[in-house]
């Protein structure tokens, strides 16, 4: 079976950088269409992957818009499962760890195993990513490259989400500690 | 038809026969015979399945296509009630790699005393259990085709008790089909009546409803009230309000809907009040949002629409990736084409929550809608939409199951 990857992007930056975001993964976006597979299964179905990416996989895209942050002009052109945080929600702006656990509940709730966080997309690459997801095997359920976070499914199931008491980085802080507790890896 | 890849999500279908209506393509794929509906005996909500007035040698129930040809691990529950036995051992309920009902690859039979038996294309797994008559039993049936041959994973239980299960099978195929009825195997009984109810069906990913649905109760909430956006133009008859035009069960199609060919259009309805039967210290398995769609015509490049839902107005919300089409011919959760009618959108937490469960009072004040995401000259329609609300009611509740399972958080194997 093939890799169920999801990556996810936080519009928390200015205008011209949430935007550049979506611009920097679109090129990546590679789209595949599979002919109908039985007489009962006549659709045409779309599925997507990562431009270069070797490993067998398919990937769904996820963005979260925080409180009070405009919609980038470009939001819609990523085909992807999306939260606007707004009223009731005054508090996720930010780097506020709810972003994460958002995308980390939301695609493995969908059948992601793996999730991508792009945090800087200027620094992302395929060629980063897949030696990082090469490093998610055995007790490893964390990976932090240097422009985002992966995290497994594993993760969610045995150390649970990050704390939203404190903000992004110190929310990881507390999770590699409870990785660590869990008798489980990060790297 | 265009349609993004299905995902196997944890919780995939559900069905309480809801949208009252016995035509296939609507709440289920298909009609194998005449089944009926049952206002009188329902487990929850309004309608159940009912098996009765077998012929012999008919098979009669409903088949329904959760997956297309999938390995699994999934996690089938039906809810089965039995007002009369069959007169002799009949199947009941089976999983099949085909669109039918005949040689199937796991089973389950009853017999005129009540017994229930679990086999597989080779033979019966030991071990059964016996029903009693006028009582609602929750099945559920694990399948599990994922390991080597001779790994094959198939179970049964009843109320949350496994009563047979092996793994040491060797299934020859994946599994698409799920089908319910009476004479699945047409067999020569021309008695017997019984009901399902709450159908639902899981698969192993995720970090909830992972492993057996367990207990569950299904209801609908359609539109009652405009919600923040109706921006949508009525077609078909104008009922006046666009809450109006899609809150009809069974779905009208084209008799009254919305539509938009312009992007970025929204509408919002707000929905029923919970009923009396959710209570406020209910669990909410899990929320779904149904569909009954269809384009003006399939010419062009054609338009995409995402569902949306928000827990409150003015809330944040939730949106889905596109779903595509490019059929005039209405169909629940796609349009024309194919059999998978599963649910595209589905929440087990508060939009934009990662752990925060949905509550009765949540339910009441929330929203769903959709948004005319991609546009070409053709109109995307919506002739309904709806919640199915899968609760579980607190453990002494007055609707508790004797003997509730809660299901572990982190349950479930690891992908």
């Amino acid at each position: 079976m093939a890799l169920q990857l999801a990556l996810g992007l936080v519009h928390n930056q200015g205008v011209g950088a949430n935007r550049r975001q979506i611009n920097d993964i679109l090129p990546l976006v590679v789209i595949h269409y599979e002919p109908p597979g039985s007489d009962f299964d006549t659709h045409v179905w779309y599925w997507y992957s990562l431009a270069g990416l070797l490993t067998d996989h398919e990937v769904k895209f996820y963005q979260a818009v925080p409180f009070g942050i405009a919609e980038p002009d470009n939001l819609y052109l990523l085909d992807s499962y999306k939260v606007l945080y707004a009223q009731g929600d005054e508090d996720k702006v930010g780097n506020h760890a709810r972003f994460l656990n958002w995308l980390i509940k939301r695609a493995t709730d969908n059948g992601a195993g793996t999730v991508i966080y792009v945090r800087n997309s200027a620094a992302f690459s395929v060629a980063s990513l897949a030696a990082f997801l090469a490093l998610l095997v055995g007790n490893v359920v964390f990976a932090e490259p240097p422009w985002g976070k992966l995290a497994t499914v594993r993760l969610l199931r045995e150390v649970g989400p990050l704390v939203e008491n404190v903000d992004l980085d110190l929310a990881v802080d507390d999770l590699k500690i409870r990785i660590t507790a869990a008798g489980l890896l990060f790297v | 038809m265009w349609l993004i890849f299905l995902i196997l999500m944890a919780r995939i279908w559900d069905c309480g026969f809801e949208l009252q209506s016995a035509t296939g393509d609507i709440e289920y794929h298909a009609n194998i015979s005449t089944p009926v509906l049952s206002s009188t005996t329902v487990r929850s909500g309004a309608r159940s399945l009912e098996i009765v007035s077998l012929a012999s040698g008919l098979a009669n129930g409903v088949r329904n296509n959760p997956f297309s040809a999938a390995t699994g691990p999934f996690f089938y529950r039906q809810y089965l009630n039995i007002a009369t036995m069959p007169g002799a051992e009949n199947r009941i309920i089976y999983l099949n790699d085909s669109d039918n009902q005949t040689t199937p690859m796991v089973w389950l039979t009853l017999d005129n005393g009540g017994v229930l038996r679990l086999y597989d294309e080779d033979a019966q797994i030991t071990g059964t259990t016996t029903l009693s008559t006028g009582v609602w039993y929750r099945v559920e049936i694990e399948y599990d085709r994922s390991g080597v041959a001779g790994a094959h994973v198939v179970r049964a239980r009843v109320d949350g008790t496994e009563f047979a299960g092996s793994a040491t099978r060797d299934i020859s195929a994946n599994v698409s089909f799920w089908g319910l009825g009476g004479n699945l195997n047409g067999e020569a009984n021309t008695t017997g009546n019984w009901f399902f109810d709450d159908l639902a069906v899981n698969s192993s990913a995720g970090s909830l409803e992972n492993t057996y649905p367990g207990e569950g109760e299904e209801i609908h909430l359609y539109p009652n009230a405009a919600g923040d956006n109706a921006q949508w133009t009525r077609g078909g008859t104008n009922s006046g309000a666009n809450w109006s035009q899609v809150e009809e069960f069974p779905p009208n199609d084209a008799t009254d809907y919305n539509e938009s060919a312009t992007l970025n259009q929204i509408d919002d309805h707000n929905l029923d009040a919970t009923p009396a039967a959710l209570a406020s210290d209910d669990t909410i398995n899990a929320v779904m949002v149904g569909m009954r769609i269809a384009l003006s015509a399939n010419t062009g490049a054609d338009p995409n629409a995402v569902l949306r839902i928000k827990a409150s107005a003015s809330g944040t919300v939730e949106e889905t990736a596109n779903l595509a089409g490019n059929s005039a011919t209405w169909g629940t959760h796609r349009m024309s084409g194919g059999s998978l009618m599963d649910y595209r959108l589905v929440l087990y937490d508060l939009p934009g929550a990662s752990t925060t469960a949905w509550t009765k009072a949540d339910l009441d004040v929330a929203q769903i809608g959709y948004r005319e995401s991609n546009t070409d000259t053709d109109f995307y329609r919506f002739s309904a939409i709806w919640l199915l609300v899968d609760h579980k009611p607190a453990v002494g509740g007055a609707a508790a199951e004797p003997q509730s399972v809660m299901q572990p958080f982190f349950a479930g194997p690891i992908l």
